[in-house]
């Protein structure tokens, strides 16, 4: 029943002309990996789980084992697919809107998971330490810049189900909105309301991102406009306002 | 000839299904009992890590966790103990689908509609050796962009992937083109386990006691020049001689085709050759 006769065994041998018709497989598919790769490898910069190192070597040492994804209780981190650029493909990241880290897990439980170093105790071992990103404020889209109350439909853009707080509709139609403050995991360290007076005398209430930001995004995700007013940047730090 | 019900090679589609059902269910149900993929994992809390994912670690990043080194040793003792490839043909969840497609691949052949084309397998170091350079020249673990195997565990495990693409295009060239081409020439994660499958102790080994040289054990093998270089030496030395070439994946398939009962698993180093 052998496809071969048993005469020649012609697994080990390979003719010229399959070598060379090899070689330039091998050639060619390398080449166009070698510079098609890089180009396509231009992605996003995510908002990456706490304690991560700075991006190149963080891309350097996640094996994309998902493991942070594993512990996450509120379950804000996932692994980024194609969209996000080939060099990110299997990479963890935290869409804030979608669902923010709030360290419900208390003890940063994501970077004790990872087994490579990619999250990194040494430089977050407290949520308070974390600096993953910084938050900005929109004051164009912010209720409490323009004092109005919200008046669209009630916002769904993450479980609130999978969060130790709820967050009850008239803090934002019946009140003038604080949410991002109220809600923000750090506090007073990372974000504050200041009273501004603008020029025409009317005087309203700015939230005002501190330096104990951590870029945990859930000011980004308890907003409750259409397009939320106060948006994490990734890897931005922090610096006085001029 | 081992009936097709108790064949190894059921035991192993069961056993690759069972690990690829375990990271899903494990996360799914939060059983905590096998987290992470295949390049890095947890099995109940012991750290394993992947052979060519620590090297490309070593080669991007050029520093080794100790989580990372204790889940590398752990691998390496593992895979010494049950065969370097045994990885291959037993956990992978590629090597699943490929076989399949290895199965559909052979038919078209038998029909004349495919041919078949065989090429040497050190090409295999070469693809090695370019995916650990690019690590380093790239700064970031190149392969892993595109490895199959982290693909289909990733997808598996925390919902599909629209990079899942890829390996469909795989099994397509498989199919069409080259039998088990990825296997056998191209992933640098088999090149890994097998170099470690060389000095490894759980193989097959050969008996060279009335082989009818009916070659039915090459038809299914897709590394035959690992039991033709087998066959020789057992033959030369009239003795029972154990597979050691890196391409054998200790799949058993030629124990399970084998009509008179030549081929089996053996321990190196314990096993006395007779």
């Amino acid at each position: 029943m052998g496809i071969n006769d048993g005469s020649e065994i012609p697994y080990t041998g390979m003719t010229r002309r399959d070598f060379i018709k090899m070689a330039s497989i091998v050639v060619v598919g390398s080449v166009t990996g070698i510079v098609t790769v890089p180009l396509l490898a231009k992605g996003s910069l995510l908002l990456r789980p706490p304690g991560s190192i700075e991006e190149k070597p963080f891309l350097a040492s996640c094996i994309k084992c998902g493991q942070c994804v594993q512990i996450c209780p509120v379950h804000a981190i996932r692994l980024s697919d194609f969209n996000n650029g080939l060099i990110n493909i299997g990479t963890p990241y935290i869409n804030a809107r979608a669902g923010a880290c709030d360290f419900s897990c208390t003890g940063v439980q994501c970077v004790l998971a990872c087994p490579t170093g990619a999250l990194d105790h040494r430089i977050a071992k407290k949520p308070d330490e974390v600096r993953i990103g910084l938050a900005r404020l929109y004051p164009e889209r912010c209720l409490s810049v323009k004092g109005q109350l919200y008046t669209g439909p009630e916002p769904k853009n993450y479980n609130p189900d999978l969060y130790r707080w709820k967050v009850k509709p008239e803090e934002y139609r019946e009140h003038i909105c604080r949410l991002c403050v109220d809600k923000c995991p750090i506090g007073a360290k990372a974000i504050t309301m200041e009273e501004i007076k603008a020029p025409d005398g009317r005087v309203y209430l700015r939230p005002t991102v501190q330096e104990g930001c951590t870029g945990c995004g859930v000011c980004e995700m308890v907003c409750p406009v259409q397009e939320a007013a106060i948006k994490v940047i990734p890897r931005m730090k922090w610096r006085k306002r001029a | 000839m081992r009936p097709a019900y108790r064949s190894y090679r059921l035991m192993r589609w069961i056993v690759m299904a069972s690990v690829l059902l375990l990271f899903h269910f494990s996360f799914k149900w939060k059983l905590d009992l096998l987290t992470g993929t295949l390049n890095g994992s947890r099995f109940s809390g012991f750290h394993l890590e992947d052979i060519f994912t620590t090297l490309q670690l070593l080669f991007s990043f050029g520093r080794l966790e100790t989580n990372v080194l204790i889940g590398f040793i752990t691998i390496v003792v593992v895979y010494f103990l049950v065969g370097g490839r045994t990885f291959c043909a037993w956990i992978c969840p590629f090597n699943l689908l490929a076989e399949w497609s290895e199965i559909l691949h052979l038919w078209l052949v038998r029909k004349g509609l495919v041919k078949e084309r065989h090429f040497r397998h050190t090409i295999r170091y070469a693809f090695f050796i370019l995916f650990l350079i690019l690590a380093y020249l790239t700064g970031y673990l190149y392969f892993e962009t595109f490895n199959p195997i982290g693909m289909i565990v990733r997808s598996a495990t925390y919902g599909m992937e629209i990079a899942l693409v890829f390996v469909g295009l795989i099994l397509l060239v498989e199919v069409l083109f080259i039998r088990r081409a990825w296997c056998r020439y191209v992933c640098p994660v088999g090149t890994a386990y097998g170099l470690l499958g060389k000095i490894a102790m759980l193989r097959v080994k050969f008996i060279p006691v009335d082989c009818p040289h009916c070659n039915v054990c090459y038809d299914v093998c897709i590394a035959p020049e690992a039991l033709k270089k087998v066959h020789e030496k057992a033959e030369n030395s009239g003795k029972a001689e154990f597979v050691t070439h890196m391409e054998c994946t200790n799949c058993g398939r030629c124990i399970d085709v084998c009509r008179k009962g030549l081929l089996k698993y053996g321990v190196r180093y314990i096993d006395r050759i007779t």
